[in-house]
């Protein structure tokens, strides 16, 4: 038998936008099942199980984690509840995979490693950008010393203008209590990590000019410039939130080297879309187009849990260590400081 | 009038070449001198535009048909070339950097004035056909209030052949910053009209060389947009290795509320490689900016009006390469 025979039993806690991208593709995974699903609305938790037809649902994470059918839990709450649903999980001798950023402390994610060390279970923190097709070949390229020695590494995120999510009064609501560098953790976390895997190595320092929503009563950063300085290499991130109605969802990769150069960009879902691009990848605000709706390769959440599952059956180390991930939060973390300071911050963190 | 007498002082830059031969396309302007230390690269030179060489460029600027003088020689010899010529009441057409210190740009500034004579630094983005249109986009609203700006700047350059004294130090001034990143915060200045308010910037790449090849600059303007060039002399395209006679790549995105907006500014080029060929070879053939600096500094001239970037206009840049250079030195970013 090798394991791969034996179906894991998954449980999903949170079912709020990212878990359906997971659930879509447990689907496609033949060596696990998902379940049951968690989450503390009871109408979320009922109309996920029913639409993916998994038998049991809980509305109390604890209640989830008695469960003998489940073997791994995936994590897909908000990022301030992610320590304490992981370390509950772990304890209760689960693995875990939890979606990305690992927590919102440097403190919190010590801890979480701590615990699944204890419990010696598979933990793994869902940097799903590390499985993006276009990320992974152009590490891969920069590996193989295809344009030499990276000099600069220049990653862009642009996508829509939350006027679009926030413009109404409900949607200002649901979101008013997020913090000014929010989408600097949350969703640049990508970024940091996937410069810091391709080098090996942290920067030095962290500095990000900002700029803030215009709507005085959402004062969260929507533009944000980040200078990452390493040992031989300048890294440059940009968030962009700003334009209205901004038709695409765009990550884009450029690298000048000491001999060559690699560009490369992917839009969320679209790009893996064979021909996405009736206008090419020029962001003119022309309503998105796909050529074709066939999807030919297959998703960074398909194959990052597929990962994450083997190394569970095969009883093998987790392919992202969760100290990866603590350490891209650490960068995040300093990124955020420095737009609030203005001012340079030095890593590692204090 | 006749044919405005051009003056080639200094032939250590490409850009020398590029501009002499529209100097001698244009039925306004003839090249009548050469001057390089240099004796084989002078003479050729001089040939090739039915020139005269001389190897002192005070010879050249004591001749009465050289109406104006085009300044390609090392960085270094920038200022005291630019202020002989102005003394000497010579138009000048004076490569990017016009001077290494603020001090010199101050002399020049006065000088032009007292002399009479135009004195034009030709910063390629503003010159350039394609992103001197995007500034009416700004102007008119169509990309919304401009926040953000993202320019890439690749003028690939080697340590090896004609142009290898960039990298030294002693005659260059700086590394990427100054020779390219400048033409960037030039156009930065001039797009946002507004005021710099502090500017980081870090640079690598000085462990073989003496200049640094590639930086990432970001200026934050006052009430404006946030502005990060990349600015580097690799990233020429070819199979192994960096070829230093590639065009190079200018491409700036510009962030609204309503639009972002990117232009390529050098995509009219041909891409070309075959069987035979182990690199691909890339022709331009959209208008090069030369062709626009020589235009714009011969019609001031004829006509007698001012022109831009002057020497207030390259101060201006050089204030914020020289900030730029203190950024990477103290490692933090440096207030205006």
């Amino acid at each position: 038998m090798n394991g791969l025979e034996k179906k894991l039993g998954v449980c999903l806690i949170g079912c709020g936008n990212v878990s359906r991208s997971h659930l879509d593709a447990y689907m496609g995974i033949l060596y696990a099942n998902v379940v049951a699903c968690c989450d503390i609305n009871e109408e979320a938790a009922k109309k996920t199980a029913s639409q993916y037809g998994i038998k049991k649902y809980y509305t109390d994470h604890k209640k989830a984690l008695e469960d003998k059918d489940v073997d791994t839990v995936d994590i897909c709450v908000s990022p301030q509840f992610h320590a304490e649903i992981a370390i509950d999980a772990m304890e209760a001798g689960k693995h875990v995979q939890c979606e990305k950023p690992m927590s919102l402390s440097l403190k919190d994610a010590g801890e979480m490693i701590k615990v699944s060390k204890r419990n010696k279970v598979n933990f793994m923190i869902g940097q799903s950008m590390r499985y993006t097709p276009v990320f992974a070949e152009a590490k891969k390229q920069i590996d193989r010393g295809k344009i030499g020695r990276p000099v600069i590494i220049r990653q862009a995120r642009r996508y829509w203008n939350i006027d679009d999510a926030w413009g109404t009064p409900e949607g200002k609501k649901k979101y008013s209590g997020l913090f000014r560098g929010f989408y600097i953790i949350d969703t640049m976390i990508h970024h940091f990590d996937w410069i810091r895997w391709c080098l090996g190595e942290d920067p030095r320092t962290v500095y990000t000019e900002a700029e803030t929503y215009p709507d005085e009563s959402m004062p969260i950063f929507t533009q944000a410039h980040m200078t990452l300085d390493f040992k031989d290499v300048v890294g440059f991130i940009e968030m962009s939130r700003t334009t209205t109605r901004y038709p695409t969802y765009d990550k884009k990769i450029d690298v000048i080297g000491t001999k060559g150069r690699l560009t490369g960009f992917d839009l969320l879902n679209l790009g893996k879309k064979l021909g996405a691009h009736k206008e090419g990848p020029s962001p003119t605000p022309t309503p998105y187009t796909p050529l074709i709706e066939t999807t030919p390769i297959p998703g960074e959440f398909d194959l990052e849990i597929a990962d994450f599952l083997k190394s569970v059956i095969e009883n093998k180390p987790v392919p992202i260590p969760p100290e990866d991930s603590r350490s891209a939060l650490a960068m995040a973390l300093a990124a955020k400081k420095s737009a609030e300071t203005g001012e340079i911050v030095k890593l590692p963190l204090e | 009038m006749g044919r405005i007498g051009i003056g080639l002082i200094g032939l250590a830059s490409r850009s020398q070449y590029e501009y002499a031969d529209w100097f001698s396309e244009n039925p306004y302007s003839k090249v009548v001198a050469v001057s390089d230390e240099n004796k084989q690269t002078g003479m050729e030179a001089a040939q090739r535009y039915s020139a005269e060489w001389h190897s002192d460029f005070n010879t050249l600027l004591s001749r009465e048909d050289v109406d104006a003088v085009c300044i390609c020689s090392e960085n270094v010899y920038h200022a005291k070339q630019v202020l002989t010529s102005i003394r000497a009441k010579k138009h000048v057409l004076c490569d990017n950097p016009l001077a290494l210190t603020l001090k010199d740009c101050d002399k020049i500034i006065g000088e032009t004035k007292n002399n009479g004579v135009k004195l034009f630094v030709p910063f390629r983005p503003r010159l350039n056909a394609a992103l001197s249109q995007l500034k009416s986009l700004v102007e008119d609203d169509t990309i919304g209030d401009l926040r953000a700006v993202y320019f890439l700047a690749l003028f690939p350059r080697s340590t090896q052949g004609s142009e290898s004294w960039l990298f030294d130090h002693s005659k260059s001034g700086g590394g990427c910053i100054l020779n390219v990143g400048s033409h960037a915060i030039d156009y930065a200045l001039w797009l946002t009209k507004k005021k710099p308010e502090r500017i980081y910037a870090v640079a690598k790449g000085k462990t073989n060389e003496k200049t640094e090849n590639g930086s990432v600059i970001t200026i934050r303007f006052e009430k404006g947009p946030i502005v990060t060039i990349v600015a580097s002399w690799l990233g020429g395209r070819t199979k192994g290795s960096v070829d230093a006679t590639a065009i190079g790549e200018m491409v700036v995105d510009l962030i609204g509320y309503k639009r972002i907006i990117t232009m390529d500014a050098y995509h009219q080029k041909l891409d070309v490689y075959g069987v035979d060929q182990d690199k691909e070879e890339q022709i331009y053939w959209g208008m090069p900016d030369s062709t626009l600096a020589v235009t714009t500094f011969l019609n001031s001239i004829v006509r007698d009006e001012e022109i831009h970037p002057d020497g207030q206009d390259a101060k201006v840049s050089l204030e914020l390469v020289l900030a730029a250079y203190k950024s990477v030195e103290v490692g933090s970013p440096v207030k205006m």
